[in-house]
């Protein structure tokens, strides 16, 4: 190796995967952009430039109304992930005698297939699904809920299932770096258990429970399989739209249009909410 | 105390919760009807049997087969250079870098998936199996690039500049000392990044064209009711494999790390 | 400094499982004295801190602070606060905001609060950093952090976990001195836990010795230097050469004794050692043994030895001595002025002692 010094070593060792990936995020996101602005007529591409398709993104209820619900889908799975995961974090951080274990234990499940989590869900949750027919054979109900499947509830619980074990992780992290004596500390000073989580355990594990919230939140917006499967006419999502005008209605440059939209949008949410919990964890004295 | 005990029962409910699910494909795997709901009709292999016979199958099998092996080796090449580079060095832009390489992991699918489809078929590139394994190797890589990282961290770079002095080159070293102590890191990668890529659905769905990789042939088979109980053997199967890569990459990796104690 | 006791420990006991952390500790603490706990890592004082402090509860016995039995009183509701030993600052909130910790649980009324954390940071000298980030402090100014921070809820006891371990060697003098003036201007009861003897000397009214769970010894540290009771202390508190020595005759408050150094001298009986019927250890610290190349004059015993080895430590000289009849040389230590006293290895010299530095040990245990 004839690289002379520390930093040219570093960036050319670095070179092919921060190329690779940077290419890969900014070339495409240029092309969508183009593609965005161009115009499909049956089979060929019109190219000169035009704002129509934002306008019909803006204009179509449907496309208002998709995107929406994709962003409180993915902020309901949010909260409900991160709050549920919590609790075990600190469990694994705090109590567990055997902390690997347990990780490992709950990473398992997230290394099978996605695609045949959602499938199970969808098994589970069905009208002659696993949980009704257990349901009536155990005498519980009647006749089969009909709740349970093809609506926003399916596609939350399905989207919670999924992402636990990325809550989990970084909230683990931010317990785990916790210095005991700090919480001793905080009792010294006259704090009850529940004062000490509230003003010092939680403050110091916000940057986790962000950083939980923003790997759940982003890719969830734009999930593609849950809704499809799990979430019947209620309970589509934009990435659903996405897909029928790359797939079906062959409109390429109207499902980039949509694409930059939701990236937009998520970036715009994921901007606020950083913003509103640093702001409010600030104000923990 | 009582707070501990309501931690740890809240636990293995929660454990429940993640497990359940996944356990329910392999017990109906084995039931002799055809229709998922309790209760077991009976208990047969037949599902199993029929799979060997799917020409179709078998052909998706061997392209998630070849796209995971592919894209492995290629994203745990570039993790192993990019990691020994943020463990080792210090270089301007190396923060902006290491955050750049973990992005593929919070870009959404759909949107991953529609540009590189877009991006592809304007640099000629049609659907295909070539296009499936570029976008896989996108998404692996922040994990190769972890698991490198921390092989290199429990590193003692010592070793390195023990081997030079006693009068290694510097390719001596990296094959002699390097490469055998950070051997363990890399298999986990090379585990961890294939069963990324062999689970993976969204991407391939939209690159792969008519060569459909295996989550992509379960995708066509899911809305046949006939074909259920196939599909749960299959995916019984799929389930099995990811868990076995993921202990032995676990395996793996816990031996880089207490190598060098 | 009153007689009244502010802390009771009786018969206290911790166990770990099998391992006994403290055993049989009864201790009293005066109101407004600094008091140190001091011993080798390990020996159990942080553990006995601990308890005072309601962290950890005692296996057996008792702990009352100001006539009150703690038995079952959590650590947020007892009249002590705490100086940790990685002083605990939190990272989230700054100066003023740590400061204000504890008067936030009492529910006080904000002006009021902000008045005792001025008043507390001009106390330990950082007046007005109340906006000062946690991780932009020294370690130094960590350390007054945590001090105002317990202190502003002006405790009835103050616990010091090695409060100065820290610290590099010059700033720890320097918050030696600090910390001693602070305690005499409040006269709130300091107990410190520490395992540096110098530390533990400079700053207490008294000092607790800890060896392996077990309180050996408390005195002032002026008697705990000039009359420790078992050769473990002598030898943890400064320096000390050992002598086995042979009792001739036994009076009211004198031994005569005989050594491979110098024979029948009469010294004082220790107070605080057992007295036997056998043979006893004598010790004599290095800086009361004189050196010199002729016989020196006035003193109670003189004795020839060869210098084996010169150590240089700036302010000191200590010579290594052997001595013919003894296993291990003599060490004697000399003021390093206008060089008068100037050997090299192999020089052949006299020692003296006065009897008064000949400190009796009691019955030679074989260790």
């Amino acid at each position: 190796m004839n690289l002379r010094s520390e930093g040219a070593k570093g960036v050319a060792l670095s070179a092919p995967a921060t190329v690779y990936v940077g290419f890969l995020v900014a070339a495409p996101l240029l092309i969508l952009v183009a593609y965005s602005m161009w115009t499909q007529t049956y089979v060929d591409i019109d190219r000169t430039p035009t704002l129509a398709n934002y306008r019909e993104a803006f204009t179509d209820p449907l496309v208002r109304h998709l995107m929406i619900r994709s962003i409180l889908i993915a902020a309901a799975v949010t909260v409900v992930t991160v709050a549920l995961a919590y609790p075990i974090a600190y469990f694994i951080a705090i109590r567990a005698q055997k902390k690997t274990l347990w990780l490992l234990l709950i990473t398992i499940p997230f290394w099978s297939s996605y695609l045949l989590r959602v499938f199970a869900w969808k098994l589970i949750l069905g009208f002659n699904g696993v949980l009704n027919s257990a349901l009536l054979a155990l005498g519980l109900i009647d006749e089969p809920l009909t709740f349970l499947l093809y609506n926003e509830f399916a596609v939350v619980l399905t989207l919670a299932h999924a992402w636990a074990p990325f809550a989990i992780l970084p909230i683990f992290v931010s317990i785990q770096k916790i210095d005991p004596s700090l919480l001793e500390a905080a009792t010294d000073l006259g704090s009850s258990r529940i004062e000490s989580f509230l003003r010092v355990t939680l403050p110091l594990t916000l940057p986790g429970i962000i950083a939980a919230c923003l790997v759940i939140f982003i890719p969830t917006v734009g999930d593609y399989v849950t809704p499809s499967l799990v979430g019947g006419s209620d309970g589509k999502m934009i990435a659903n739209l996405i897909q029928v005008q790359f797939g079906a209605a062959n409109n390429w440059p109207l499902g980039a249009t949509l694409s930059l939209l939701a990236m937009l949008s998520v970036g715009f949410v994921a901007i606020v909410f950083v913003l509103s919990a640093n702001g409010f964890g600030r104000r923990i004295r | 105390m009582k707070l501990a005990f309501g931690l740890q029962t809240y636990a293995f409910f929660y454990l429940g919760f993640l497990y359940l699910p996944v356990l329910f494909l392999p017990l109906f795997s084995f039931n002799d009807g055809t229709i998922v709901a309790f209760p077991i009709k009976g208990w047969t292999l037949e599902w199993y049997r029929q799979l060997g016979s799917q020409d179709t199958l078998i052909q998706a099998l061997v392209n998630s087969l070849l796209v995971g092996a592919v894209s492995a080796m290629l994203s745990t090449a570039m993790g192993l250079f990019a990691a020994r580079a943020y463990v080792r060095y210090r270089f301007r832009g190396k923060r902006i870098s290491e955050g750049l390489v973990m992005l593929p992991l919070v870009v959404p699918g759909i949107i991953v998936a529609s540009s590189m489809l877009v991006l592809f078929i304007s640099m000629g590139l049609k659907p295909s199996l070539t296009a499936v394994i570029l976008g896989h190797t996108f998404l692996a890589l922040p994990f190769a690039v972890a698991i490198m990282k921390s092989a290199f961290d429990d590193f003692d770079v010592s070793l390195e500049e023990a081997a030079l002095d006693l009068g290694s080159t510097v390719l001596e070293t990296f094959r002699r000392v390097t490469l055998p102590i950070v051997a363990p890191g890399i298999v986990s990668s090379l585990l961890v990044t294939f069963t990324v890529s062999f689970d993976e659905f969204v991407l391939a769905f939209f690159l792969s064209g008519n060569e459909p990789t295996l989550p992509v042939y379960i995708w066509s088979q899911i809305r046949f009711p006939a074909k259920l109980p196939n599909t749960l053997a299959l995916g019984s199967l799929l389930l099995l494999a990811s868990v076995l890569l993921l202990v032995i990459a676990e395996f793996f990796r816990r031996r880089s790390s207490k190598s060098l104690v | 400094m009153t007689e009244t006791n502010i802390i009771e420990m009786t018969g206290v006991e911790k166990r770990f499982g099998t391992f006994t952390a403290v055993s049989d500790l009864s201790l009293s603490l005066r109101e407004g004295e600094f008091f140190s706990l001091l011993g080798p890592s390990g020996c159990g004082k942080t553990t006995a801190l601990r308890m005072i402090a309601g962290f950890q509860e005692p296996t057996d016995g008792r702990v009352t602070i100001d006539g009150q039995d703690m038995q079952g009183i959590a650590a947020n509701k007892r009249p002590t606060n705490m100086v940790f030993q990685s002083y605990a600052i939190f990272p989230h909130l700054d100066v003023g905001d740590n400061v204000a910790y504890g008067l936030r649980n009492r529910g006080l009324k904000k002006a009021e609060i902000e008045n005792r954390v001025s008043e507390a940071l001009e106390m330990v000298e950082l007046g007005g950093l109340q906006r000062r980030r946690a991780n932009e402090l020294s370690g130094g100014q960590r350390q007054r952090v945590a001090l105002a921070r317990a202190l502003v809820m002006r405790p009835k006891v103050l616990l010091l976990d090695e409060p100065l371990s820290a610290l590099d060697k010059k700033l720890r003098e320097q918050m030696q001195f600090e910390m001693r003036r602070l305690q005499r201007n409040l006269g709130i009861t300091f107990v410190m836990v520490t395992h540096d003897q110098y530390e533990a000397m400079t700053m207490s009214d008294r000092i607790g010795v800890m060896f392996d769970g077990k309180l050996v010894q408390v005195d002032s540290p002026e008697t705990l230097y000039a009359k420790p009771c078992n050769r473990e202390v002598a030898s943890f508190i400064g320096e000390m050469n050992f002598l086995p020595a042979q009792v001739s005759a036994r009076q009211e408050n004198s031994l005569t004794v005989t050594t491979t150094c110098f024979e029948n001298l009469k010294i004082e009986t220790n107070p605080n050692v057992r007295q036997g019927y056998g043979d006893i250890l004598v010790g004599i610290r290095p800086e009361q043994i004189e050196i010199a190349a002729k016989q020196p004059d006035g003193y109670d015993a003189t004795f020839r030895g060869d210098v084996v080895n010169v150590a240089f430590y700036g302010e000191n000289v200590h010579y290594h001595v052997r001595v013919e009849g003894l296993d291990r040389p003599v060490s004697a230590s000399v003021p390093n002025y206008f060089h008068m006293v100037d050997f090299r290895e192999g020089d052949s010299v006299w020692l003296g002692v006065q009897s008064a530095s000949v400190i009796d040990l009691g019955e030679n245990e074989p260790s």
